[in-house]
């Protein structure tokens, strides 16, 4: 059997970038996407569903059988923060699959691309998913 | 090189993040009935003296005196007295300008002829000084007397711009005392644990309870002492400050002149267990357990056999998350001052784990939810992410969370089956540990379920106390005896399968385990009832906890039970025979089971053993050497950072140079020539896949990940690395790095040692090495998987170290590795089959020995000491299971490490599959349609079905649909087949179809139609039923569509195809396959 290939390119690096967003540099329309994300599983199986799109709507279900009613609008800072964010995980490019009891999960569903991840620990994410897990999370609240 | 740093130790399996929070360890003390009542101090009076002047302030109005209280004069032998001297203020200007402390001491100046003092700067230091809001001074002082600490004294001195007072205890020290102990503090310990041994038990602590009491053994100071019952004298004494076991604290004085104790008092507080009644979310009065420290009271239970006060663990606690969520998780303790609780939801809580630990103790003897006396802690008013209330209750692994319900749920706290639900979640969890997904996900709902039924014990339902009848008419969550539960078809809140043939098998609910878990609550209901909820739940029981493994399916777990009802009731039992019938009555049928292969063939070629020089004086760095080492050949100079690994044909070896440089050595070249693989200089161990397809790598950076590079993408993948299990009593940290990797048979998972480094809540540092297997190559589609990984071991016992993985040459499920015992610096190489878990020790050894199993298993070579602690390889003979020693080690090489086995041939690593298959049905009347399960192992790529009389008669689907009209008897064959071979299995008599009574009157009287199809499809019976449920399913027997009460169906949404329709009614089942345009 030969050796392969002498020559190996370099290491794919992740990006861990601060999610700070530069106003200079986003010049660009966000392409179409979806966002869904939330938790499964439990006692009931009874957990509300976010999803939002790339015209920033905040959509809330409160069962997964339940229609989606609006929440709010995101201001267009707070869109390209996590649009920025899901660039950063290569938009949900590492696969992630840990069901537990309780489980978090983000669902990207973008032209033909469509992908999920879930976990159940923190600890299972990488930085760039935990980082726009969190600000996800942050947006979702009611102040 | 395995980079095993100090090890601490590591602290058992406690809830220790909330050791902040809760009670702290130094005063949870339970009463026992040699400890004595603290005597609180009183006051004495100076003899002779008269009555002491008030030193208050009498409305505000200060009195401008000047007095002090002292002894009567003649009595000239020291004294400990009551002081107070009062003088008008100070009218000295500067005199406010200076700091309190100052202050303090230019009174003490004022008064030390009185006091006969000669320097108070020397004989008084100050312990505190402050200013109150009214701007009075107030300076605490400490008494010295030739430095040392008169114990017993206590001055005051307060200063406002009215007067200035000094009062307290002041000792008039007039005689000598000599300050130079003639007793040593040694020899005054051992008096004191002498005479402490006589009052209370003497339990030296652990290094973890030193460490977090911060007490390492007896304080002992040398202070000045008023001895008691007689303030005559003051003496040299020692204080000795010593905890005779983790609950206590006793101070002692001892004479430091003779030794006499002159006084011994218990610090200990007096706080312990208490119960209450309080009302719970049901409104029914409560009996709790709660516990009393400091003058508060706790929810937390510590009257269980399982609470152990030395290892702080075995307590139920009950705490509030404040509304706070799982991402922002907060949580305070649920206190009270009078120990009376008007909290519902924390009562309900708090009683409901008090009562599903019990259910669990009692009713199998475990000890508490882990097995091993572990803590058990539930949140109350746990919200949503975005703050509104979370209508769930979940366990995380480790802890119970309640929400408080909303439109469809009251506050899930409020139900003893949801308690004992989720805490069976933590049984499961911690036995066979089911996956939560598929089939096993299912099987772990069912237990919680079970587990909640049982520990209720009044029905068959689950939350019944908490579902809203407004989310499910029935008012009950699930139903086990009969999963439906008023509803209709999946679209229906609460509706469950009570069938295989009805199963969900999309990849919604992680496969439906909340779903498709009816099914086997049915299958319970069904058993307990024929033979007591009694037997049932003990057989299940031991199941779970015997039989049951992560990945088990439905008839793994109907083989299970059938056994456990063997082990308990005996083989010909009529409680194996209720057992086969309530799993037949579901659909899941027994099936002569199929074991997957266990060994590959063995490499044919000529096998050598590789190993690295350790003579420095030897320029050359790698040898192969002939397995009995009789010739040594010198392969390169280059200097390497490990071992080697080596493809599985024996062509390359792959390595990491010492200057970080993934290099391949040609083994079958003569010239042996060395390649560059990475241009980068990163890195730290490399592995190759036995295929020599892809790469495994790790760098030298603590960057928590493990990169594998697949020569024919030409692409990396970056692979996370984690603790699958979250461990107790931890706040922070987690893996670190890996270093041993090593790709399985497959090329599909990695194996892998991992260094963790955490931090407990009370800051020890505790770290350690684990192994586990991540999943990076999919086969099937030729990608990078998805990382997850599985621990060898969920926890280690404390001070364990394993690492140093290495598969077997020919079994994919035996392993070995390296042991280490920290605590007690003691190495062994350990053999494991993976498959069972059978674990065995195959060589006592000195060092790690970094194992490499020979070309036949029968053998492993290793690292190792000689008697003349040299480096040397050894090795040790192996048994027929590979993991059990045979004969005894022996030296092969000197002046060496690393060895690698490898030999030369080529061969298949792969199996041909083993067919196997179970069947929805595999009785009825005609016409009728069975769906066949696919059971075969390792894999088939493809499958021919024969079904004899069947429509169709063939198949090459993986789980094909099949009607049979006519009644009869018939076979079933189902020929596998993959990349490596092909398999076939034939069932004889294995499907039973009988006669329908009046069939022919049915099929004439049942019209459906239009077929084809293109939209609606109407049904008419005639008379022989106007109350019809239609279900439309697929071939491969999904059910896409059901409703009921009707006479017709709408398919336009349907793709086109065939699709089967079935009828159903009262005294009616028919079927016909229609074809929709």
């Amino acid at each position: 059997m030969k050796i392969k290939a002498l020559t190996i390119p370099l290491l794919l690096t992740i990006i861990l970038g601060a999610c700070a967003v530069n106003k200079k540099s986003r010049n660009h329309v966000i392409p179409s996407f979806s966002l869904t994300f939330g938790k499964t599983g439990g006692f009931t199986n009874i957990n509300p569903i976010y999803s939002i799109n790339n015209t920033g709507d905040l959509f809330k279900q409160a069962t997964d059988k339940a229609d989606p009613v609006p929440v709010k609008k995101l201001p267009s800072a707070s869109l390209d923060s996590i649009y920025l964010l899901l660039k950063q995980t290569e938009f949900l490019s590492q696969p992630i699959s840990h069901p537990g009891n309780i489980s978090s999960y983000l669902e990207l569903k973008m032209d033909t691309l469509q992908r999920k991840i879930m976990w159940t620990e923190s600890a299972q994410l990488p930085p760039a998913c935990l980082k726009l897990h969190l600000y996800l999370m942050e947006t979702i609240k009611n102040k | 090189m395995i980079k095993f740093l100090p090890l601490v130790v590591i602290i058992g399996c406690l809830f220790g993040t909330l050791n902040a929070q809760k009670p702290t360890l130094k005063s949870r003390k339970q009463i026992q009935s040699s400890v004595q009542k603290p005597t609180s101090f009183t006051a004495q009076k100076i003899n002779g003296q008269n009555q002491l002047k008030s030193g208050t302030i009498n409305n505000g109005l200060y009195k401008n005196v000047n007095t002090v209280m002292f002894q009567k004069p003649g009595y000239s032998s020291d004294s400990l007295k009551s002081i107070q001297i009062t003088r008008p203020a100070s009218t000295l200007k500067s005199a406010s300008a200076l700091n309190t402390r100052e202050q303090g001491y230019i009174f003490l100046e004022k008064v030390k002829t009185e006091l006969n003092i000669a320097s108070p700067r020397e004989d008084f230091e100050i312990t505190s000084a402050n200013e109150d809001e009214l701007g009075h001074r107030h300076i605490r002082f400490n008494q010295r007397y030739k430095g040392l600490k008169v114990y017993n004294s206590d001055i005051f001195v307060h200063l406002s711009d009215r007067q200035e007072m000094m009062q307290g205890k002041f000792a008039d020290i007039r005689n000598n005392i000599s300050t130079t102990p003639v007793i040593s503090p040694d020899k005054v310990t051992d008096i004191v644990k002498s005479d402490l041994s006589l009052q209370t038990k003497m339990i030296d602590l652990t290094p973890d309870q030193q460490k977090f009491l911060g007490y390492y053994g007896p304080k002992t100071d040398t202070v000045i002492f008023s001895t008691p019952k007689s303030i005559s004298k003051f003496v040299l004494a020692y204080h000795v400050t010593i905890r005779p076991n983790y609950l206590e604290e006793w101070s002692y004085f001892v004479d430091a002149s003779n030794g006499a104790i002159l006084k011994k008092l218990n610090n200990t507080n007096y706080d312990g267990p208490f119960t209450a009644n309080a009302p719970d979310l049901n409104g029914v009065q409560q009996a709790i357990n709660t516990y009393l420290e400091s003058g508060k009271y706790y929810l937390m239970d510590v009257s269980q056999s399982m609470f152990s006060a030395s290892k702080n663990d075995g307590y139920i606690l009950t705490l509030d998350a404040q509304n706070s969520n799982t991402s922002t998780f907060k949580y305070i303790q649920i206190t009270s001052t009078n120990n009376t609780w008007s909290n519902k939801t924390a009562v309900s809580a708090h009683y409901n784990a008090i009562q599903a630990y019990k259910y669990f103790k009692n009713t199998f003897n475990r000890n508490s939810i882990n097995g091993t006396g572990g803590s058990i802690l539930s949140f109350i008013n746990v919200a949503e992410e975005d703050g509104s209330s979370m209508e769930n209750a979940f366990w995380n692994g480790k802890m119970a969370f309640y929400g408080n319900g909303g439109t469809a749920f009251k506050p899930l706290a409020g139900a003893l089956d949801v308690a004992a639900h989720e805490l069976g979640h933590g049984v499961i969890g911690n036995s066979a540990n089911l996956e939560y997904e598929g089939q096993s996900g299912a099987i772990n709902e069912a237990f919680a379920d079970i587990f909640g039924a049982m520990a209720e014990r009044k029905n068959w339902y689950i939350g019944e106390d908490v579902t809203k009848t407004t989310y499910i008419p029935t008012g009950r969550l699930r139903d086990m005896s009969d999963p439906h539960n008023g509803g209709t078809s999946l679209s229906s809140p609460g509706w469950q399968p009570k069938h295989i043939s009805e199963m969900y098998t999309g990849t919604g609910d992680n496969g439906g385990v909340h779903v498709n878990s009816g099914i086997i609550n049915y299958a319970y209901y069904l058993y307990a009832t024929a033979i007591t909820k009694e037997k049932a739940e003990k057989i299940f029981y031991r199941a779970l906890t015997t039989y049951l493994g992560r990945f088990s399916q439905f008839l793994d777990l109907r083989i299970a039970i059938i056994q456990s009802a063997k082990d308990l009731y005996g083989d010909t039992s009529s409680e194996v025979t209720k057992a086969r019938e309530a799993f037949d009555t579901v659909g899941i049928y027994e099936e002569e089971p199929v074991q997957p292969s266990q060994a590959y063939p063995e490499n044919p070629g000529q096998d050598y053993l590789l190993v690295y020089d350790t003579d420095p004086n030897d320029a050359n760095s790698l040898y192969r050497s002939t397995t009995n080492a009789s010739t040594l050949l010198p392969l390169t100079t280059v200097a390497m950072k490990g071992r080697v690994s080596v493809t599985d044909d024996g062509s390359f070896a792959y390595f990491v140079t010492t200057d970080d440089k993934i290099k391949a050595i040609n083994l079958k070249s003569n010239a042996h020539e060395i390649s560059d693989i990475s241009p980068d200089v990163i890195w730290d161990n490399v592995a190759i896949s036995r295929d020599g397809n892809r790469l495994a790598a790790i760098t030298t950076d603590i960057d928590t990940s493990i990169y594998v590079y697949d020569f024919t993408l030409k692409k990396w993948a970056r692979f996370y690395l984690y603790s699958p299990t979250t461990q107790e009593n931890l706040k922070a940290g987690g893996v670190l790095f890996a270093d041993a990797i090593e790709f399985d048979h497959t090329g599909e998972y990695l194996i892998f040692d991992a260094f963790n480094s955490l931090v407990s809540t009370t800051g020890d540092s505790i770290n350690y090495w684990n192994i586990g297997l991540m999943h990076v190559w999919d086969k099937k589609t030729s990608k990078f998987a998805d990382g997850e990984i599985v621990e060898l071991y969920g926890s280690l016992p404390e001070n364990v170290s394993i690492g140093n993985p290495v598969f077997s040459k020919n079994s994919p499920y035996i392993i070995a590795f390296d042991f280490w015992d920290a605590g007690t610096d003691e190495y062994a190489i350990l053999g494991l089959n993976i498959e069972n878990m059978k674990l065995n020790t195959i060589f006592q050894n000195t060092t790690f020995g970094y194992p490499t199993f020979s070309k036949q298993d029968n053998k492993i070579a290793f690292n190792a000491y000689n008697t003349s602690n040299e480096e040397v390889i050894a090795t040790i003979g192996l048994g027929t299971d590979k993991i059990s020693p045979s004969g005894t080690a022996t030296v092969l090489i000197n002046y060496a490490q690393w060895p690698v086995y490898y030999a030369t041939g080529t061969r298949v690593l792969g199996f041909a599959p083993k067919a196997n298959f179970t069947a929805t049905y595999k009785s009825g009347k005609a016409p009728l349609t069975i769906v066949f399960n696919d059971l075969s192992e390792n894999e088939p790529a493809s499958w021919q079905w024969t079904f004899p009389s069947g429509n169709p008669s063939t198949s090459t689907l993986q789980n094909p649909s099949v009607t049979y009209s006519s009644a009869g008897t018939y076979a079933v064959t189902l020929t596998v087949t993959n990349a490596y071979g092909n398999n076939s299995v034939t069932k004889s008599g294995y499907i039973t179809v009988s006669s329908a009574t009046g069939v022919n009157d049915i099929e004439s009287k049942v019209l459906i139609y239009p077929n084809p199809v293109s939209d609606v499809l109407h049904i008419e019976t005639g008379t022989l039923s106007d109350d019809l449920t239609v279900s439309i399913w697929s071939l491969e027997g999904k059910l896409l569509k059901r409703e009921n009460a009707t006479n017709r169906i709408n398919m336009s949404d349907l793709k086109s195809g065939f699709y089967l329709v079935k009828v159903e009614g009262r005294n009616l089942n028919y079927q016909l396959k229609v074809v929709k345009e």
